[in-house]
């Protein structure tokens, strides 16, 4: 059902009917929003980078071949601009630099038993510490379900790299939750 | 390890599935729909000026191109027996011919303008 709603927007779109493309803005802003905010943290810039996805994906509609999932397309076209305009904008991150060896760290059991609100926020402190494309390929992947085959399509980057990075997040992301946990005990 | 990764894993799932999606502000829509629809106004122009350049170049190739080497051929060898200035009413055949050009264009461009869904 999914994708012949897309196939009948897209269709309308490319025929001339410009209007058809708020079914499309209406059905997916939410997901690229939601995947930039973890990104961007203000608000106004995720709106203006989400806008700008939106503007990319109507003016290069006429090359969807429809040959791939309308989703993984978007997605692809949602992370070459986000990347961009971080760039464009200068938008800095502080992150944890990526050639130190990582230790094999689990998450602690005492980050485990807190409340899912705490964890919630233990989580998205520690995505910030992440540079921008590991925020977007582990949100991809854990919150919009995309496959790993499909995340390699979006990032051009190899399946086994693609592997790769998402267990150097999920470690990075356990070291760095456990640390926010052992320094708000003390 | 694979088991601590296992369950580092459905952690990080589960916690995922908490989290809310992001509503955009109110107007937000509005506000994109209306770029989108100046972005296809530009778009229209943009193929309306490729389709205008197109016409232009054919009709240089086939109109302007053998209409000058004929003339530049007429000048190069005087005794040709015909005249551009006779058959152009005592114009500048050059003016004739940018002018002959000119019209074909704005008669295509009318045309171009009435009958392409554009």
């Amino acid at each position: 059902m999914k994708n012949v709603s897309d196939h009948f927007y897209i269709q309308r779109v490319k025929a001339g009917d410009v209007q058809a493309f708020s079914g499309i803005v209406q059905k997916y802003q939410s997901m690229v929003l939601t995947v930039v905010m973890k990104i961007v943290e203000n608000r106004e810039d995720a709106e203006d980078i989400t806008q700008e996805v939106f503007i990319k994906v109507f003016k290069s509609l006429e090359q969807f071949k429809e040959e791939s999932e309308f989703s993984t397309w978007l997605y692809r076209i949602a992370y070459n601009t986000t990347l961009s305009e971080l760039r464009k904008r200068k938008i800095c991150f502080t992150t944890i630099e990526d050639h130190l060896p990582l230790a094999e760290e689990a998450i602690n059991e005492d980050v485990e038993a807190c409340e899912t609100e705490e964890k919630l926020r233990y989580l998205d402190q520690a995505l910030h510490t992440l540079p921008p494309d590991e925020i977007f390929l582990i949100t991809l992947y854990y919150r919009e379900k995309q496959s790993v085959d499909d995340i390699s399509k979006i990032s051009a980057l190899s399946v086994s790299n693609v592997k790769v990075k998402l267990h150097r997040i999920r470690k990075k992301l356990a070291l760095e939750m456990n640390k926010l946990m052992q320094d708000e005990k003390r | 390890m694979k088991k601590d990764n296992d369950l580092q894993d459905k952690f990080l799932t589960d916690l995922f599935e908490q989290m809310l999606p992001e509503i955009p502000s109110a107007g937000f829509q509005d506000s994109l729909m209306s770029k989108i629809q100046k972005a296809a106004l530009r778009e229209k122009r943009k193929i309306r000026w490729k389709n205008f350049g197109q016409m232009a170049a054919a009709v240089a190739g086939i109109v302007l191109i053998p209409c000058l080497a004929l003339y530049v051929y007429a000048l190069w060898a005087p005794d040709v027996t015909f005249s551009f200035s006779r058959i152009y009413w005592n114009f500048n055949p050059i003016i004739a011919v940018a002018g002959f050009a000119v019209l074909v264009l704005l008669i295509g461009d009318l045309l171009f303008r009435k009958y392409s869904r554009f």
